[in-house]
């Protein structure tokens, strides 16, 4: 399946190692081979625990490549504090502490929240909690797939939203109330009693389209995001957002109507039961996202360690 | 605004809500895929739960990093701090927060393309004084044209501290002018200095860019060697703005140092012709400082349009546009990623620019000696599924008005026709 390379893993990661400079943390090559072997276990399973053997014997292209785009300097740094090397965490204070804060501050909008949420995540990846004497760091699940940072932010931006979600939704509920857009109250729910051959049809429609066409769809129609956020996220150009909606706008709905036609509606029925008026469902739509309380949905991610890696595979 | 059917945003979130209680990938993940580190199958996969998971999507959109953060974030003090308290966050402030930055960035470019517009300003003004040798002048001549650069000077929109200076220190400038003439060996070195300052004064963006600022430099101390001896002249005046180009002086002699031999090369091509062939070559290196983008922000800020089937470009969202690309044959539709940028008009016209515009090329598209000749009305580009480089483009699909398609597989080289 994967072709043997050149060199043997082990030679391999030794090369890593003299790059990742993980040496000036006390961290031996052994050590940082152990943080490769569960990195690559994690995200390229077939190499791995398919044959356990051959692999500990030689490196193949894929692990390679998969390696060579890791930030393997940042990695050492990272599972460095986790291990508790005072001088990896004098590092990563110096480079990370004023970003933490800038980061809550970004995140948070907002002072007092900020400092509560960058301290809380500080002390998570300090490792406050103590187990068999040993520190537990958060930075043990940072795998150098991206730049420490982001992984900072995203973490960070995780936890946000666990914490503060409901009271967010509370106070745009508020806010909405002060300003006398009662309409949560005054429009009644969306019913959901539409044709079962429209529902068909378009959730046959949304499943044809790409995952990164629904993503888009979902972030500008029911969260209201920017054609700049889109972009940003998904490494466009806004522009190529904003063609891609349009042309997504005109694919669903010839898709809908073909699907419907398919369900033996007339063609005037179809074009019918899609001639609605659009801007009563956003709204009844944003009024019902306010009030919906989100579930804690992300659980603590050290209690689940390596199971996910399959959903993005 | 772009719509869909109401049945769209019903169904999106009960497909949704159907899939709450599904593991959420990791913060490691979705942080890779943020920063397009991700393979194809990993990014889809990550792609697949985010259009189903909304507290995902909101995860990613909150660890976007502030816009420019490492020009930010030594701004952000406590006063700013404070300045955030008010409201909790809610979505209105993403909006918010984007607003201000790009606002400033707008504000720095159009400060870059005022310089353009100046030096294009300036230029007309020069074969009034075609018979000008270089910069060494006797004294009493350039006095004279102090006189006649200023009536010229003042009906252009100059925003210089030294043609507001000019006015006033006219008598100094003589007695300055004989130590001018005792410093020629120095004077092509002030003189630039002097441009180099105004640039500064003007707009640091583009002093940030080498080449355009020595292009402008270089123009502007051929053309004005007027304000060449002034610039002396405030020096040795002391006034609020002098101290300023003092101030603005030493370095700036320091950083203009290539500059002079430019300026010879241009003097004596001066001289030797009766100033046309300069004047041409000056107004080449204008056009090129002009279009030069002027920073990789501005790259990214760039947006497009078709008007009248002209294409034309605007640096500052939407708000100024200068024409990009002007056809035989009306232009229709454009399509672009990153800076490679394709647009098609009536009778088959194809232009490709790998450089966001700078540079055109036509492209005739052609299967077996059938060549593309409708109007093309759409051009759609596709990009490489290798999201380690996402500057790869994949294929290019040209619509015709005839209802042709055809692709090309390598940016136009060759084409089917489906």
């Amino acid at each position: 399946m994967t072709k043997p390379v050149q060199s043997g893993r082990e030679e391999h990661f030794m090369i890593l190692y003299q790059r990742s400079g993980a040496a000036a943390y006390e961290m031996t090559s052994e050590q940082f081979a152990a943080i490769l072997t569960e990195i690559l276990r994690k995200y390229l399973p077939q190499t791995f625990s398919t044959n356990p053997a051959s692999a500990s014997q030689s490196c193949s292209q894929k692990e390679s490549d998969f390696c060579a785009a890791l930030r393997l300097e940042e990695l050492a740094l990272a599972r460095a504090c986790a291990a508790g090397n005072e001088r990896a965490w004098q590092d990563f204070i110096s480079r990370y502490r004023q970003k933490l804060h800038s980061m809550a501050v970004h995140i948070t909008r907002d002072a007092a929240h900020a400092e509560d949420l960058a301290d809380s995540l500080f002390a998570d990846l300090y490792g406050i909690n103590l187990r068999n004497g040993s520190r537990n760091s958060k930075l043990i699940f940072y795998t150098g797939r991206g730049s420490l940072e982001g992984w900072l932010r995203t973490v960070m931006a995780q936890e946000f939203i666990n914490r503060y979600r409901k009271q967010k939704k509370t106070v745009s509920l508020e806010e909405q109330t002060e300003e006398g857009v009662q309409f949560a109250a005054a429009i009644p729910e969306p019913v959901t009693t539409a044709d079962s051959r429209l529902e068909a049809a378009t959730d046959e429609a949304l499943a044809d389209l790409l995952p990164e066409d629904r993503f888009t769809l979902a972030s500008y129609f029911l969260d209201g995001r920017t054609l700049a956020e889109i972009a940003r996220i998904l490494g466009l150009h806004e522009s190529s957002v904003s063609r891609r909606l349009d042309r997504l706008a005109t694919t669903l709905r010839k898709r809908i109507l073909t699907g419907l036609r398919a369900r033996g509606m007339s063609h005037a029925q179809a074009a019918e039961a899609l001639e609605t008026d659009v801007r009563d469902l956003r709204i009844n739509l944003r009024s019902r996202l306010a009030q919906e309380s989100g579930p804690a949905t992300f659980p603590d991610s050290r209690k689940i360690p390596a199971q996910e890696s399959g959903d993005g595979e | 605004m772009t719509e869909v059917p109401k049945i769209v945003h019903n169904r999106l979130r009960v497909a949704g809500e159907a899939s709450q209680g599904r593991p959420h990938p990791e913060g490691d993940l979705l942080a890779a895929f943020a920063e397009q580190a991700l393979n194809s199958s990993e990014r889809n996969g990550v792609l697949q739960h985010l259009s189903l998971c909304e507290d995902c999507r909101d995860a990613v959109v909150l660890a976007l990093p502030a816009e420019a953060a490492s020009a930010l974030r030594p701004m952000e003090t406590e006063a700013d701090h404070a300045a955030l308290i008010p409201a909790i966050a809610n979505r209105s402030w993403l909006n918010l927060g984007s607003f201000a930055w790009p606002t400033l960035r707008w504000a720095a470019l159009a400060a870059g393309i005022a310089v353009a517009a100046s030096v294009l300003l300036l230029h007309p003004a020069k074969p009034n004084r075609a018979t000008r040798t270089s910069v060494q002048v006797p004294v009493t001549s350039v006095a004279a044209e102090i006189g006649n650069s200023r009536s010229s000077q003042s009906s252009k929109e100059q925003a210089s501290t030294v043609a507001t200076d000019a006015p006033g220190t006219s008598p100094n400038a003589l007695v300055a002018n004989n130590q001018f003439a005792n410093k020629l060996a120095n004077n092509k070195k002030q003189s630039s200095a002097s441009d180099e300052t105004r640039a500064k004064l003007l707009a640091t963006p583009v002093a940030n860019q080498p080449s355009s600022a020595v292009q402008s430099m270089a123009v502007q101390s051929m053309n004005e060697n007027v304000e060449a001896s002034e610039a002396p002249t405030s020096a040795l005046t002391p006034s609020p703005e002098n101290t300023l180009m003092a101030r603005n002086d030493a370095p700036a002699i320091e950083k203009a140092k290539p500059v002079p031999q430019e300026i010879e090369t241009e003097a004596s091509s001066l001289q030797t012709s009766n100033g046309a062939p300069a004047a041409a070559k000056a107004m080449m290196q204008i056009r090129n400082a002009g279009a030069m983008p002027v920073s990789r922000d501005a790259i990214r800020n760039v947006s497009w349009a078709i008007t009248a089937g002209v294409l034309q470009r605007s640096l500052d969202s939407g708000q100024t546009w200068q024409n990009a690309l002007h056809a035989d044959h009306p232009l229709l539709c454009y399509a672009n990623l990153n800076d490679e940028l394709w647009a098609g008009g009536e009778k088959g016209e194809l232009f490709h620019s790998v450089d966001s515009g700078l540079t055109w090329a036509r492209l005739q598209p052609s299967v077996n000696a059938h060549q593309l000749t409708g109007d093309i009305t759409n051009i759609e580009v596709l990009g490489s599924d290798s999201h380690r480089d996402p500057h790869d483009v994949k294929e290019i699909v040209v619509t015709t008005s005839t209802n042709e398609v055809w692709s090309s597989p390598d940016s136009g080289k060759t084409w089917n026709k489906k």
